[in-house]
């Protein structure tokens, strides 16, 4: 794909999540013009970025081009910001939103994009012209120009715009900036304009001409630019400038607003300049001074130098001036110089700042979160946009770098009892101790730049939520804490989909209508509280709301029914181990919806897609109360603690996260009931495995029989505890997990693999397939 | 020739044309002040002009085009004894 697009569609999908954002941020607290600025802005880098992959994406641009009118008027307080207004601006985001994934699959048919970003144009222009019927707005879409004031006339001088306002108003204002490269095409600018109908104004913009250019001045490259105003009907405008495009635009005059706005660049020259004269000034010798004062003040006079924000400059200048001729004194010069100098300074155009991260948030998360506009303000935070692949690879370097460390220790040995150096072996030893103190820290950096806030996940449930409790009739406040919180990017992007449908299910069928509520005693609306922390290694995410709860009971009649559990279970099973149920695979309760809330739909899909990034799911709830849902993931996928075991001279690494306890246990206190061995561990009956077994490896019989004390590795892998006979227990210890690929791919209760540091290779088995 | 430029003063006769750019901008880099005459100026090329927007000369003699003394001189970099001087070049008096 054409780089230049594909930055575009990365750039386009941030912005429409700040508008995203922005929307929703303005239905909690109307008006915010910081917001509002924000959209604004968003919309008209889309408008501006779009009109460069004209004409394919010339529909989208009207399309923000109509959005970024509305909000100029709602930023200007000529138009209130209505849910109405929210509605249609969100219908843009998301058409965006889809022709950009259009466009990534480089499936994008600009024809295609027309109508439906007309129809989002007029609802937007709509609001725009209430009055206007949208047949007439369809047909000022094409041909009217937009009734935002563009900046080139708010940048005229005043004397220009009052001139043509004598007219009588009746006129349009052309701007036209050639080509650089027009000379070459045979257009003389100057002539254009000389032939242009109805010429009655010119004004000149030089701004573009460097002064007095030094050698490398380039007499070919047309530098003009110019405003005029023409008497003439706009068809006849467009008419003689047809050849000249998008380097022409035709506005009709305004009859108000419009005053000469300090552009940018005119507030730079003009510090510059002033600072020049501060220092010309200062640098005055007693003989000079009156005729430095003389010319400094001749210079000063002009009106062009008169700082915008400062209307008594003329005033204050004059005393100054005064006393400055008077006495010679100049400090009082000075220090208006040093005013102006700092006015303009002021008004010169901060930095764009990124849209506050917490805008989305509804007002009780931030007290969890921790927003990051402070550190945006600190001129703008410094992000790279990198590859993922560049990232991984590094990782896996580092990686690398990890194990060949660890043969480190190996050598020293080596060099101790081989070559009897005790000396040189300390020396590799103290040196060691440098090396992994250095990849310790490299792989934890590594680990930070993957790292992601879980916000970015978050961040679009508000949007999910307003949607779906409109659509369903329901109150629902959505309370997001911990946003800050960080995981890994692959952490925090496989939790997306599990998450959309654990809230989804929340919104439809845990939270009640407003009407069930108050007949339940609660308060009409529902609260969903979306929370992230952290602990220890692990990232809890917790979807609580205080919907009407899952019964137990229903649910094991209803897993009874499906042939999920049998009449004994059913028996046995109390109410918070009958509704973990719903996570089990063929437990659908599509015909079950009234009563169960539906909650089966998917569930197992949800627990797959935790427990494939190694995380586990707990779901707690109790009826009428409301439902917890809680999702404990490692911070980072990409190391893993593993416990390391013994089974017949072999190492295995078992997921520490699945590991209970490690117990010695005389032999003779297995016990056999019917055909299996079990164990009692402070009351609780553990059934027992022998892991070689379970691999499938030789009877050890033998060797094992002559010990006193067996090994007990128990594991908690699903929702009972087993206990794992295994030789002997080895340490815990991070690796770089895996997964096996080739012809080894298939293997079953395999995780993965990891290199120890020796060179060999550890297998890292997968309890829930072995057992 | 539409520019003859006669040591420190340059008359432009009739259309001048893209061509001229060159000699010109050669001509007022080696007499900065330079005298201009554009009485004789029909039209002025954008080329022409933009160099003579950012290059200081003096106006011998206005020119008679209405359109050339009406729209453009007054952006022109030129000193004349009525003195017209667009206030926006803050850096043009330097």
């Amino acid at each position: 794909m054409n780089p230049l697009l594909s930055m575009f569609i990365a750039e386009a999908r941030d912005l429409l999540e700040t508008i995203g954002q922005g929307i929703l941020a303005l239905e909690e607290k109307p008006g915010d013009s910081q917001v509002i600025q924000g959209i604004f802005r968003a919309l008209h880098t889309l408008k501006g970025s779009s009109g460069i992959f004209e004409p394919e994406l010339t529909h989208l641009k009207h399309m923000f081009h109509a959005g970024e009118d509305l909000l100029d008027l709602v930023r200007n307080h000529k138009l209130a910001f209505s849910s109405e207004m929210a509605d249609r601006l969100l219908a843009l985001v998301d058409l965006a939103a889809h022709y950009l994934n259009e466009m990534d699959a480089e499936r994008f048919d600009a024809a295609v994009s027309q109508q439906p970003c007309a129809e989002v144009a007029l609802s937007l222009r709509a609001i725009l012209n209430p009055g206007a019927p949208l047949v007439e707005v369809k047909a000022e879409v094409k041909s009217a120009p937009p009734p935002a004031v563009p900046e080139w006339v708010t940048a005229l001088p005043a004397e220009f715009l009052s001139q043509a306002r004598s007219q009588g108003g009746a006129g349009f204002l052309v701007h036209y900036r050639p080509d650089a490269d027009c000379f070459f095409y045979g257009t003389d600018p100057i002539l254009v304009l000389r032939q242009l109908p109805g010429l009655h104004l010119l004004h000149f913009d030089l701004s573009g001409l460097s002064p007095p250019p030094g050698d490398d001045c380039d007499p070919f490259r047309c530098l003009l630019q110019a405003v005029a105003f023409s008497l003439a009907t706009e068809e006849e405008l467009r008419h003689h400038l047809s050849s000249e495009g998008d380097q022409v635009e035709i506005f009709p005059l305004p009859m108000t607003g419009g005053e000469k706005k300090a552009s940018p660049e005119h507030g730079r020259r003009v510090r510059r300049l002033l600072l020049d004269l501060r220092e010309f000034l200062v640098l005055a010798t007693p003989e000079d001074r009156r005729s430095r004062i003389a010319s400094a003040l001749h210079i000063l006079e002009r009106p062009a130098l008169a700082p915008h924000g400062n209307p008594t400059w003329g005033q204050s200048l004059k005393v100054a001036g005064e006393a400055a001729e008077r006495g010679a004194n100049i400090q009082l010069l000075i220090a208006l110089l040093d005013e102006s100098i700092g006015l303009l300074a002021e008004a010169a155009p901060p930095p764009p700042s990124p849209p506050p991260s917490a805008v989305a948030t509804p007002p009780p998360a931030t007290r969890g979160a921790q927003p990051a506009p402070a550190a945006a303000d600190e001129g703008g935070a410094k992000v790279i946009k990198v590859d993922q692949a560049r990232i991984d690879r590094m990782l896996d370097l580092v990686g690398e770098l990890v194990v060949a460390k660890n043969i480190v220790p190996f050598l020293a040995e080596k060099a101790d009892k081989e070559h009897g150096n005790h000396r040189m072996a300390q020396e590799i030893m103290e040196f060691f101790g440098h090396i992994h103190r250095l990849t310790s820290e490299m792989q934890s950096a590594m680990m930070q730049v993957r790292m992601l806030p879980v916000m970015h996940v978050f961040q679009r449930f508000p949007r999910l939520v307003r949607d779906i409790s409109r659509k369903l009739d329901k109150q629902v406040e959505l309370v997001i804490t911990g946003g800050e919180t960080e995981a890994d990017k692959n952490v925090v992007e496989g939790l997306a989909d599990p998450l959309i449908h654990l809230v989804r299910n929340s919104l439809d069928h845990g939270l009640e209508k407003p009407e069930d509520r108050i007949r339940a005693g609660k308060s009409p609306g529902g609260t969903l509280h979306l929370s992230a922390c952290q602990e220890n290694d692990r990232v809890i995410i917790e979807i609580r709301d205080d919907g009407r709860g899952i019964d137990g009971a229903v649910i094991r009649r209803k897993a009874f029914e499906k042939g999920v559990i049998d009449e004994k279970q059913r028996d046995d099973m109390d109410d918070q181990a009958a509704i973990q149920l719903i996570f089990a695979a063929g437990f659908s309760t599509v015909d079950a919806v009234s009563d169960l809330s539906g909650r089966g739909v998917g569930m197992d899909a949800v627990k797959n897609a935790v427990e494939g990034m190694g995380g586990r799911v707990m779901l707690s709830s109790s009826v009428g109360h409301g439902t917890c849902i809680r999702m404990e993931l490692p911070m980072s996928m990409a190391v893993s603690r593993v416990m390391l075991i013994q089974v017949q001279d072999a190492l295995y690494g078992i997921p520490l996260n699945q590991v209970v306890e490690t117990v010695r246990l005389p032999r003779s206190s297995i016990r056999s009931i019917k055909h299996s061995q079990v164990v009692t561990l402070r009351e609780k009956i553990i059934p027992l495995t022998p892991l070689a077994q379970l691999l499938g490896l030789p009877d050890p019989d033998p060797g094992s029989q002559g010990k006193e004390d067996v090994a007990v590795l128990v594991v908690k892998p699903g929702h009972s505890e087993v206990g794992l006979l295994v030789d002997d227990f080895n340490k815990g210890m991070d690796v770089i997990l895996k997964p096996l690929e080739g012809f080894l791919a298939g293997v079953r209760g395999c995780a993965g693999g990891a290199l120890l540091g020796d060179g060999r290779v550890l297998l890292v088995l997968n309890l829930q397939e072995l057992l | 020739m539409p520019i003859t430029f006669a040591d420190s003063t340059a008359t432009f006769e009739g259309a001048c044309a893209i061509e001229e750019a060159e000699p010109l901008l050669a001509w007022l880099r080696e007499h900065p002040g330079g005298r201009i005459d554009l009485a004789g100026c029909e039209h002025l090329h954008a080329a022409l002009f933009q160099l003579l927007c950012c290059h200081r000369t003096t106006l011998a003699a206005p020119p008679m085009d209405p359109f050339l003394r009406d729209r453009l001189l007054s952006s022109l970099a030129v000193s004349t004894p009525s003195g017209t001087q667009d206030p926006s070049q803050p850096n043009g008096s330097e």
